[in-house]
């Protein structure tokens, strides 16, 4: 009776631990790769002078496909074809900066919310890539 | 009494485990984010060249411009930046001294193809205008003791290819 008293104690501990080590190590590699797609398309902007509607579009389906989130879900704020960027011959200079933030939703981070009394809209969050990059686009 | 210290060893064992596993996460992250500043300073270096000297069918990148971009892009890393272009100097920018400012330590001619070796002993070509950056981090990266990962280093060679 006691050890089936201190199996009941552990085994959902344990069980959880495990489950919470699959949750991080899913959101971490998530991270990772929004981070690499965010980087393959301001390298794509960079030469474009802009975030194209393609490139965000782009960006939207290829995060949405791999992370299984709605496209509408994923956030892009980016200099876009309104405000084009052009190279400039000094860095600094001013109007060749190229800014975004790309905010994608996190469904999960903790795995047994219902054991710690968390709901499934405290259990959620979100992850901003931000940053800003020069244009190479030359003047027409 | 065994049975419940079996249990709470295997619950501790998995504790560590998943402190390992967060932490290797941030570590991973914290290494790209370092890959692509690695990256961006090379490229924007590389992009900012003389247009004087453009006109005369040399490519040579502003050492004004490099300083700033590598304060700016750099910051917060210690860095060295390799330049070879077609002033036919190689230069070598670094912060790697006592109050990390930037300083030109390297000024030597040279002649295509150069050669460079990288600081982990790995052998190339210069073989056009090149900017090379090696940078690194350190921070306290793992939480557990006995893992004592707390430097990250990454490099980045951009090449100019304007010759056809």
């Amino acid at each position: 009776m006691k050890q089936i008293i201190v199996l009941c104690a552990c085994l959902p501990l344990a069980l959880i631990l495990i489950l919470q080590i699959g949750v991080t190590t899913t959101n971490n590699s998530n991270a990772i790769f929004v981070q690499t797609v965010v980087e393959e398309a301001a390298e794509e902007a960079r030469y474009d002078g802009c975030f194209t509607n393609e490139n965000i579009d782009s960006l939207k389906t290829t995060i949405s496909e791999k992370l299984d989130i709605p496209k509408e879900e994923i956030i892009v704020n980016a200099t876009g074809e309104s405000d084009v960027k052009y190279k400039s011959s000094h860095y600094n200079s001013g109007n060749s900066e190229i800014e975004y933030s790309i905010t994608v939703p996190i469904k999960k981070i903790i795995a047994a919310p219902k054991f710690f009394g968390i709901s499934t809209a405290s259990n959620s969050g979100i992850m901003i890539k931000e940053g800003s990059i020069l244009s190479e686009r030359l003047a027409e | 009494m065994k049975n419940f210290l079996t249990y709470i060893a295997i619950i501790v064992i998995l504790i560590v485990s998943f402190v390992f596993v967060s932490d290797f996460g941030q570590t991973q992250l914290e290494v790209g984010m370092t890959k692509i500043d690695s990256n961006k300073a090379a490229s924007t270096i590389a992009s900012f060249f003389d247009p004087e000297k453009y006109s005369e069918g040399k490519y040579v990148i502003k050492d004004t411009e490099a300083i700033e971009i590598a304060e700016d892009i750099l910051d917060g890393y210690i860095y060295t930046v390799h330049i070879w272009d077609d002033s036919l100097k190689h230069r070598v920018l670094t912060n790697n001294n006592v109050d990390n400012t930037p300083v030109w330590t390297v000024n030597e001619s040279f002649s295509y193809p150069a050669s460079f070796t990288r600081s982990d002993g790995k052998v190339f070509s210069i073989k056009k205008p090149t900017v090379v950056t090696e940078i690194e981090k350190k921070g306290d990266y793992y939480r557990l003791e006995g893992v004592d990962a707390d430097t990250i280093k990454r490099g980045s060679m951009y090449e100019v290819d304007i010759r056809k």
